[in-house]
């Protein structure tokens, strides 16, 4: 099949990234003293916003590319424009944390589209060799975004867990690929579907016992990704020792993506054995939610306690995987599967739902955490919030709403993003794991509330630096809490948009 | 099945297991252990053994050793690997596609011409970052 026009059309997200990254380089490269970063932020946030524009222009041509390898579908649309946005508030944001940190250096911002492009590959893989690619050149770029403030001890140090354990993920995430391959003589999802679907309607595989043991190993590779117990044990020190903008970007839209990876190879490729992987899901939800908010309960440092809390939200994603497994969508017609087949199934819009209000309000949570941090991020323990309420009322309030949000209280977007996963499990009578996480965002209740009350009713401790306006922070920071409250009050927009 | 007939894999009856195609490489990877062994307990049962302290000293281009060997490299050392690995398989991108050039025809060439570009601007970042510069010093952020 000749390559057309098309193809590239389809891509164009990922072409305008690289085009824009280069530039950055280029540019940085040649920049001296004070112009350095500023040029590179300010290209990077139109970069982003031109991918954006072309993410959301795919609407208009659904299909596949390059032979079936990209499938520009409603799912990798949706994920383009989710992970576009973020791409363009964290820009905003890392004009102040770059300035802030004192060592402005492009790079950040090129690193930044890079990991976008594979992000952008991921979610529109079709093909398991692609989604490896996309897989490692976002992951690759998040091992060095960890590693931005280099001379921070810490900072080194998650980088280095970072990149050892998730070689190691990979590596079994790759071997599952291999064996996928083995049991099934390809690596394009539909066509892993269709083969074995057919060879169950054949009378069961001889080599049937691989594909339990392919799925387990593809689900340690992206339960690393995504951070679910139990696979998550890096999190914290990585999150911890990141610079918080960063954590915030990995812990949002690198785990949207792979969450988007599980969504594709369990859907479509590992349909029929949805009995086997709904233990999986089943197990890895509970272990994630009740370990998550359990270890998040005794920490001081704030970016520790998102690091657990952000393990318990993807435990609460994965209730909805096991919705999926339960409810396997009766057409099993993976080659032709129309642009809205993927969201046909119960469970997946809640999924899409709080992904994308995860990703508002925990990049929010993290971008007052790093203003607050301020310079060399000393300030992110609990205590450095005690009184924030009197000495940054705006950032205080900010912070409380994405934190109620987090914990799921009404009238923000996380409790109607808790109601459809809990809603999804009640229906597909999934009742246990729907009273576990219930019990859950009641444990959760206590460290999300904590500090709330740390920063209206205590005292200050000690002396904050003060913190310097900057106008790119308040509008990156105003796009999250907008999105919030957004789909919080008026959930309508997006939920009619999910159900086209 | 006979195991000769399977040195040649298109010998091979249809319906013969997948893994058969392997038997060449197995009988060359016996023939290589073999060769090795061979060559190494030949020269130990035959050669004399007279070891002495100067003999048995870490061999370094002949010159007599000092220090330990494991003290910190300047980073910089690393830097020029990796380079090197770059540009290294940059070039091994290019040869097949020098080979095949003409069945390309121009789409070969301006995918090339992409990815050259893509790579250029790689060479020129570094270039202006001073990673060439081995004699100064790092340079201060």
């Amino acid at each position: 099949m000749p390559t057309s026009l098309m193809d590239y059309l389809r891509i164009l997200p990922e072409i305008i990234l690289t085009v824009f990254g280069a530039l950055i380089l280029l540019v940085e490269g040649a920049a001296r003293g004070g112009s350095r970063g500023r040029i590179a932020g300010a290209l990077a946030f139109i970069g982003s916003l031109l991918a954006l524009a072309a993410g959301i222009s795919l609407i208009r041509y659904p299909g596949t590319a390059f032979a079936g390898m990209v499938r520009v579908d409603s799912v990798s649309i949706y994920f383009h424009i989710l992970i576009l946005a973020t791409v363009a508030v964290v820009t905003l944001l890392a004009m102040d944390f770059l300035r802030t940190d004192g060592h402005p250096r492009g790079e950040f911002y090129a690193l930044l589209l890079f990991a976008a492009v594979g992000m952008g590959f991921m979610v529109s893989s079709d093909n398991l060799i692609l989604t490896f690619i996309g897989l490692e050149i976002s992951s690759i770029s998040s091992y060095v975004l960890c590693a931005y403030r280099r001379h921070a001890p810490k900072s080194t140090e998650a980088a280095l867990k970072y990149l050892l354990l998730g070689s190691f993920a990979t590596a079994f995430f790759l071997y599952g690929i291999t064996l996928l391959y083995g049991a099934s003589g390809s690596v394009s999802l539909p066509a892993i579907g269709q083969s074995l679907a057919g060879k169950m309607a054949a009378g069961g595989l001889a080599l049937g016992s691989l594909i339990p043991l392919a799925a387990a190993l593809i689900f340690v590779g992206l339960g690393f990704k995504v951070s679910a117990a139990p696979f998550q044990v890096w999190t914290p020190d990585v999150y911890e020792g990141a610079p918080a903008l960063v954590t915030g970007f990995i812990s949002t839209a690198a785990k949207a993506a792979a969450f988007v990876i599980l969504l594709r190879v369990f859907y479509v490729a590992l349909r029929g054995y949805s009995q086997q992987w709904f233990w999986l899901m089943w197990v890895a939800a509970i272990l994630s939610m009740t370990l998550g908010n359990i270890g998040a309960l005794r920490q001081t440092s704030l970016k520790r306690m998102l690091a657990y809390s952000s393990v318990a939200q993807a435990g609460y994603i994965l209730v909805a995987f096991a919705v999926i497994a339960q409810n396997p969508a009766p057409r099993v017609l993976p080659g032709h599967a129309p642009v809205s087949g993927i969201l046909a199934g119960p469970g997946v819009g809640a999924i899409l739902f709080y992904l994308t209000v995860y990703t508002a309000m925990n990049l929010g949570a993290f971008a007052v955490i790093a203003r607050v941090a301020n310079r060399g991020e000393r300030f992110t323990s609990l205590s450095d919030f005690a009184g924030l309420g009197k000495r940054h009322p705006g950032l205080a309030l900010a912070m409380t709403l994405f934190l109620l949000s987090l914990l799921g209280v009404p009238f923000t977007g996380g409790f109607l993003a808790k109601l459809y996963i809990f809603q999804s499990a009640f229906q597909a009578h999934l009742i246990g794991l729907a009273i576990v996480a219930l019990v859950n965002t009641v444990i959760a209740a206590w460290y999300y509330l904590r500090v709330v009350v740390y920063m209206y009713m205590r005292p200050p401790e000690g002396e904050l630096p003060p913190i310097a306006s900057s106008p790119a922070w308040t509008l990156g920071a105003a796009c999250c809490a907008v999105v919030v409250l957004w789909l919080g009050i008026l959930p309508g927009h997006l939920l009619h948009w999910l159900a086209k | 099945m006979n195991l000769l007939a399977a040195v040649n894999p298109n010998s091979l009856p249809a319906g013969a297991p997948y893994i058969l195609h392997y038997v060449p490489l197995l009988i060359q990877f016996i023939f290589a252990m073999a060769f090795a062994g061979l060559a190494i307990g030949a020269s130990w049962l035959l050669g004399r053994h007279r070891n002495t302290r100067r003999k048995l000293s870490p061999y370094e281009c002949g010159i007599t050793p000092e220090g330990d060997a494991r003290h910190r490299f300047a980073v910089k050392f690393y830097l020029v690997a990796i380079v090197f690995i770059l540009f290294d398989i940059e070039a091994v991108f290019l040869l097949p596609w020098a080979v095949v050039y003409r069945g390309l025809g121009w789409f070969g060439f301006a995918e090339m011409a992409i990815y050259l570009a893509i790579v250029m601007t790689g060479f020129l970042y570094i270039w202006k970052k001073g990673v060439f510069d081995w004699n100064t010093p790092e340079r201060a952020e």
